[in-house]
Formats: structure tokens, sequence, C-alpha cells
């Protein structure tokens, strides 16, 4: 009975971590989850566009499989898009007897619900682990399939959020005592949207949306800021965090009705930025994490949200 | 009763007491870490084996002490791979002891269901306990096992018992 009571305490109520200075807030490291652990995220972002709050709320789950392949599910919700595309999104014009059909402006600010839009499935394999004392270097490849519908209008891809698709990434992570700086980047081959909506005269008006093939590079950093140095499991840990996201991405390419559309706003164009992610992160009891940071961009920007952009979550790992 | 207490004290005297043969705490250094968490990972990992009594990791020098259960059987490849399915590598593994009736020949000793190998000269004469470093893939880093890895080649093996190479 006593054995049994101290594997439900060491199974449930001492979860554990990684290393604390790479556990990044929006990026992933090269290090994979100790076999059979669960990890269990909550987290999500914020932003207002205009005087609308767009919110986005996640469920990760994740698992070791092996001590260097973690899987991945996520399940997001979010208010960023209506169920369908905007009727005004293309217009046309003629000429002669030649008709063009291109994009018109977006209207912004307008009150969509809230809706499930799918669930992402990931993988990491860590393939390269050279540790010292107090010191590692890791690298690791992802993977990423997203199966989400939502009338996403824009030409960058965000997967697991807005966009249906794969992806596919290499991470470096080195760690050496209170730091931690690692190089997540890849590809993301996106899905399309497609969509049938009834048009002027009774008929269907089919629209597809293709997205641009993205490349993506996330730059983090951190550094353990608390406690200097190690008494006690029950040492809050303070860390924080600086990580640089950046996306480049073709335009979209757009049919209604078979017919090419031109897009002519520069949400549907192609694009590049680099935001950056200043945040910090709480452990407390070397058994829960708190973290919250704030996205602003650096170069450019992204169209698919509104800046500051508020990230927050909270997580914790069992041991099976 | 005299002659009950001359028997009591001709088996205290002619048969002693001894320790079984068996590994009675290890020593391990674990590359990787740099911090409590990390810490606690291997610590948890290490506790779920059976036949570990108790660990008390010291994070500053990155290395655990490992208690084992008494008259368990210790399996030391099974705490060199908790470590890794933490999701970090041995440094080293230093093991003590308790040789009941070890059969030293040359640099191989058989004690019990084990053998060991020894790299230099052994030190073990029958009975007592010595500090093994345990040499080999799953107890040394990488690189440093590669480097000796053409010396670590078996020797002593009897079937059907573990063979431990140490130093």
């Amino acid at each position: 009975m006593m054995k049994q009571f101290s594997s439900i305490v060491v199974l449930f109520l001492f979860p554990f971590f990684l290393c604390a200075q790479e556990l990044y807030i929006y990026s992933e490291p090269a290090s994979a989850l100790p076999k059979n652990a669960l990890g269990v995220r909550l987290f999500g972002y914020s932003y207002e566009e205009l005087k609308e709050q767009r919110n986005l709320g996640a469920l990760k789950l994740m698992y070791g499989i092996t001590h260097n392949i973690t899987v991945t599910a996520t399940g997001t919700v979010s208010n960023h898009h209506d169920k369908m595309l905007p009727s005004n999104l293309i217009t046309h014009t003629h000429e002669g007897t030649q008709t063009y059909y291109q994009t018109n402006e977006f209207q912004r600010g307008l009150n969509y619900p809230y809706q499930f839009n799918g669930v992402s499935i990931g993988a990491k394999y860590r393939f390269f682990s050279r540790d010292a004392q107090n010191e590692h270097f890791r690298m690791a490849l992802t993977g990423e399939g997203s199966y989400i519908q939502t009338a996403h209008d824009e030409a960058e891809p965000t997967l697991m959020d807005d966009t249906k698709g794969y992806s596919i990434g290499w991470i470096g992570t080195y760690l050496y005592h209170h730091f931690a700086v690692s190089l997540h980047t890849g590809v993301i081959l996106p899905g399309s949207y497609k969509e049938t909506a009834p048009d002027f005269f009774g008929g269907d008006l089919r629209t597809k949306i293709e997205y641009g093939r993205a490349a993506f590079y996330n730059l983090s950093a951190g550094y353990l800021l608390f406690p200097s140095k190690y008494k006690s499991y029950s040492d809050v840990n303070i860390n924080i965090y600086a990580e640089f996201v950046g996306k480049s991405y073709d335009a979209a390419t757009i049919t209604q009705n078979g017919d090419n559309v031109v897009p002519q706003t520069d949400l549907l164009k192609k694009g590049q930025y680099i935001d950056v992610y200043p945040g910090i992160q709480a452990i407390i009891q070397s058994n829960l994490r708190i973290d919250a940071s704030v996205g602003l961009p650096l170069i450019g920007k992204s169209y698919v949200r509104f800046y500051p952009v508020f990230m927050f979550g909270i997580q914790r790992y069992f041991f099976l | 009763m005299k002659i009950l207490q001359f028997l009591l004290r001709l088996f205290l005297t002619v048969i002693p007491f001894t320790a079984p043969a068996q590994f009675k705490s290890a020593m391990v250094g674990v590359n990787g870490l740099t911090c409590s968490a990390c810490s606690k990972t291997v610590e948890l990992a290490i506790r779920k084996l059976a036949f570990v009594q108790d660990v008390d990791m010291n994070l500053e020098q990155t290395e655990g002490k490992i208690v084992f259960r008494e008259n368990s059987e210790v399996d030391l490849e099974k705490v060199a791979n908790a470590v890794k399915d933490a999701g970090f590598s041995v440094r080293y593994l230093n093991a003590l002891y308790h040789f009941q009736s070890g059969v030293p020949d040359g640099n191989c000793v058989v004690d019990g269901n084990k053998v060991f190998q020894f790299s230099d000269k052994t030190k073990v004469k029958d009975t007592g306990e010595v500090n093994l470093l345990l040499l080999g893939a799953p107890f040394q880093p990488r690189k440093e096992y590669l480097s000796m890895k053409s010396s670590i080649v078996p020797l002593c093996a009897v079937a059907e018992k573990k063979l431990y190479f140490v130093k």
C-alpha cells in the first residue's frame, strides 16, 4: 500500500523539467522530453485589432516516446477569422471583353466568433548530443502537420493557428551553465483553403487560396536569473528570454471559379519580418512553469496579427 | 545450559556474519545538467528503479549518490539507461561493491553471479568492499569510451554471469 502511495506521489506530484534556460516561451529547444514523460501545456496569445480583441487558446500535449523522440498534439480555439471568407474579398474590373479579378482592401476589426481551428501534430527527433559538465550542444529535426480549416485570408502561413500544411525544420541548441541559445529554422509547405459560397446570381462561387511557401528562422536566448546557486528543488527559478521570430513567405495564389485573382493588398503578397519576443518565466517547486512574453515588430511586420502580441502559458510535466 | 552457550559461541566463531555479495552504493556523474529541474529529472528516473533505495543529487557537482536496497539484484546498466532516458549522459559511474568470495584469476574476479574484469591488476583479495570505476559504453562519455574501446574486450566472460569492465 505504502509502495503504491509512493509511486503515485512520484508519478503525479513530482514532475520534472528539462533545463530551465532552454524552456523557451515561443520556440522549442533541441532537447526532447524524457522517455515516458507527458507534458501538458495551456497557452495562448492575444492582441488588439483596432477595437476588437483577438485571442487564441491552445492545449498542447507532449510525450517522450524515447529519450530522443517527442511527439506533440495541439488543439486551438480562436476568434481570428469568420467562418467564411469576406464576401467582398474579391472584386473585378472589365476592359473590353476581358474581366480582371483582384482582391479588395480588407476590413479590419470586425467581430468574429470563437471557433475550433483544428489539430496540429508534431514530432521532434534529437539526433545529436554532445554533453559535458554543465554544458550541452544538441541538434534535432522537427516535423509538423497542421489539420486546420479556417478562412485564413493572408499569404503568411501560420501552422497550428490558421493554416493547414506541413513544416520540417532543424534545431540547434547550445547551453552553458545559466545561458542557452537556440536556432530553429525550416520551411513551411502550406496547404490551401477552399470554400464554395453562393454568388450574386444563385450559382456557386468557388474560391481557393494557396498560401505562400515560407522559411522560418527563430533565434532564442535564455538566461537563468535566479537562483544563482541552487539550494533545493523548492527554489523558484526565474528565467528571462529574448526570442527573435522571423519568417519569409511567398504571395498567395488565389483563384475564383478557376480564374486567377491578383493579390492587390499587402496581406496577400510576399513578405518577410522579424519580431522580437522578450519574456519572463517562473518555475515553481520545480514543478509548474508559468511564462509570459510580448511580441513587437523589429524588422518589417506580420500581417496576421497586430502589435503588441501578448503570449502566456502554463505547463507541467508528468512521469508515466 | 553451558553446552548451549558453548554451541552458540562456536557458531558465532566458526560461522561469522558476512554481508552478501552485492553493490552497496554508487556515485554517478551526469553530463548536460545545468539546473535543478534537470537534476530532478535524473533523480526521479533513477528512483523508479526497483533496486534503488535513495538518491541524493548534488547539482553543483552534477553528480548523484545512489544507495541500493539490500539483497536486491542491482543492474548498473539500468542506472546508466535511466540517466540516458532522462535526456542526459553518464560522465562516470563509481560503484561500491562488497565482495563475499571473490576469486582473483589474473585480471578477472568471479563473485556470485558476476564477473569483474579489471583494466589493470585486481584490487580484490577475497572479501570486503571495493570501489569500482565502471568502464564501457553506458558508463563513460562516448569520446572517452571510443578512445579505449580496443582495450575493453571480454577476456573473463563466464556463461550466465554478468560481466562488468572495471578499474
